[in-house]
């Protein structure tokens, strides 16, 4: 510990400079982004009579848990919000600009998309909340995703119910074949046989009375369909309206808000980049200071005794290096030496 | 030293002379891994020790990792230590003379992936120091050739332990001497620059 202190204390300039240049411009830019956020939210009831079990992950659909109505709004809300299609729809419906070149375009929904904030109050309460630079922004935008998810979710029961009505006029259309053909049947059976029939005859007519009947009913039957299934949608607006109710609309907000967690977020990043960049420095100095420098090193930091300083040998005047190794070699093992001399002086 | 090299071979006399003066007969030298020097101070140091004219000196290169004194002397595949220790060869059948006068040189002899047996290192430096003034070893690095530079310290009188100057980091340094179970090991700092300490290029010794 005292080997990190003790760096610490050597490199406290370096330190100091480091933490200045990391915390000061995070602290800035915590307070641009606090002073900069105008949060706008609207809280919503929904409420739904069946209890509902919902897959707790996508990979495993046994695993599934009871969720609250408040939870399953804000589900479908958060993956919609997830969505470029639904986020453009937003983007055109307010005024906050469409993303510049088509680099930027992904960039500019990630970052929009993140500037949305779900939270859920209750089992029936959730509230959802968009910050923005400005304070106009915010509200237009919550009422915009507000209303798009409404739209969006007319388009898909209107055709839902499209779908079930042309399925039904392909049947009314096969009924009033089989009616017209059964009617066809009678008239020619009546053409052709006068009174007085036999019994074989009389139940013969009755028969086709019957099933002349049943393809009429048929016909009559699917024909109130078809006009029910025309005003499903409207009544599924009607219930949607009362399970999903805005209950406090966004309010354009003058003072800045909902900047606090970014903010904190920014400036402690800062903090915490300080604090490892000083670290890795502290630990960067002692791997630095883990070499004798001086002789004073080896009595401090190794458990033993200097008895000998073999000194740097300086090279020699034709500008070659002279290995040391190689010179004593010579000295010692003459001519044989020179070649082998091993490079490890 | 009275060589062309004079020069060069003097940064040992200090070393040496402090082995002399301390009634040293068998010294070994290793590091912490490869590059510390510890074979350019075995040689410098045998060579400085032969100049002293006290005696004989044997220079033994016990690095069998990596035998560069051997290299050095062109006698890579001669019999030397390894097949003393086991006993195939006399010790004064496989010495090798040298071109410095009181300065026989042993290599490492043929290992062929054994180790040769080091039970018998005392007796292997009783008989040289029957010849012999001093006994001087190349070792391996603490951290390759532990198990041999254990046995070499069990038998040497002193082991200095060479660090490199500016490059070997002191963790490695302090497991070296914790593996080798050095008790006061002494150091020799090689390659030290003018601003290390000492302030001039002159080599320096504690006389401790």
């Amino acid at each position: 510990m005292r080997r990190y202190l003790d760096t610490a204390r050597r490199y406290r300039w370096v330190i100091i400079l480091v933490l200045a240049l990391t915390w000061l411009p995070g602290a800035a830019m915590a307070y641009l982004e606090y002073i900069t956020s105008y949060e706008a939210d609207a809280t919503i009831w929904t409420q739904r009579t069946s209890q509902q079990f919902a897959s707790l992950s996508p990979q495993d659909p046994g695993l599934s848990a009871l969720v609250s109505p408040a939870q399953e709004q804000a589900g479908i809300l958060m993956q919609l919000l997830k969505t470029r299609s639904f986020l453009e729809k937003i983007v055109e419906r307010t005024s906050v600009g469409a993303p510049g070149a088509e680099g930027d375009e992904q960039r500019f929904y990630d970052e929009f998309s993140k500037r949305f904030r779900i939270d859920i109050l209750g089992t029936n309460l959730f509230r959802l909340a968009y910050r923005a630079r400005d304070p106009h922004t915010a509200p237009e935008v919550v009422l915009a995703t507000l209303d798009q998810r409404q739209k969006n979710l007319l388009a898909s029961r209107t055709a839902a119910t499209d779908a079930g009505t042309s399925f039904y006029r392909s049947e009314l259309s096969l009924a009033e074949n089989q009616a017209l053909d059964t009617q066809h049947e009678l008239e020619a059976f009546d053409a052709a046989h006068k009174p007085p029939l036999s019994a074989s005859e009389d139940y013969q007519q009755r028969q086709l009375r019957l099933a002349l009947e049943d393809a009429r009913s048929r016909v009559s039957d699917i024909k109130g369909r078809i006009d029910r299934s025309g005003v499903m949608p409207g009544l599924l607006e009607m219930a949607d309206n009362l399970d999903f109710q805005v209950v406090d609309k966004p309010l354009d907000t003058a003072r800045p808000s909902g900047g606090t967690r970014p903010a904190a977020t920014i400036a402690g990043s800062a903090m915490l980049a300080g604090i490892a960049l000083a670290i890795a420095l502290i630990v960067g100095g002692i791997l630095l200071a883990g070499r004798v420098e001086a002789e004073s090193d080896i009595g401090r930091l190794v458990p033993g005794t200097l008895v000998a300083t073999i000194p740097e040998v300086a090279r020699g005047k034709s500008g070659r290096t002279r290995e040391l190794r190689t010179a004593l070699a010579t000295v010692a093992f003459g001519g044989a030496a020179p070649a082998q001399a091993r490079a490890d002086r | 030293m009275t060589d062309p090299n004079g020069r060069l071979c003097g940064l040992f006399d200090g070393l040496a002379t402090r082995i002399r003066s301390a009634e040293l007969r068998t010294v070994g030298f290793t590091g912490a891994v490869y590059g510390e020097g510890a074979s350019t101070l075995a040689l410098g140091t045998s060579l400085s020790l032969a100049a002293l004219r006290s005696g004989q000196v044997l220079l033994v290169d016990a690095n069998w990792l990596r035998p560069s004194l051997t290299s050095d002397a062109a006698v890579r595949s001669a019999p030397g230590l390894a097949d003393v220790l086991r006993g195939d060869a006399e010790l004064g059948k496989v010495l090798v003379p040298t071109d410095r006068a009181g300065l026989s040189f042993l290599a490492a002899g043929g290992v062929d992936g054994r180790r040769p047996p080091l039970e018998d290192l005392s007796s292997f430096l009783t008989d040289a120091l029957s010849e012999f003034s001093a006994v001087v070893a190349d070792l391996p690095p603490a951290l390759a050739g532990e198990s041999v530079v254990l046995a070499w310290g069990a038998a040497l009188e002193q082991i200095f332990v060479v660090v490199r100057n500016g490059v070997t980091p002191l963790a490695l340094v302090r497991r070296a001497i914790e593996e080798v179970a050095l008790e006061q090991p002494q150091i020799v700092l090689n390659r030290a620059t003018a601003a290390t300490g000492s302030g001039t290029a002159a080599s320096r010794v504690a006389m401790t």
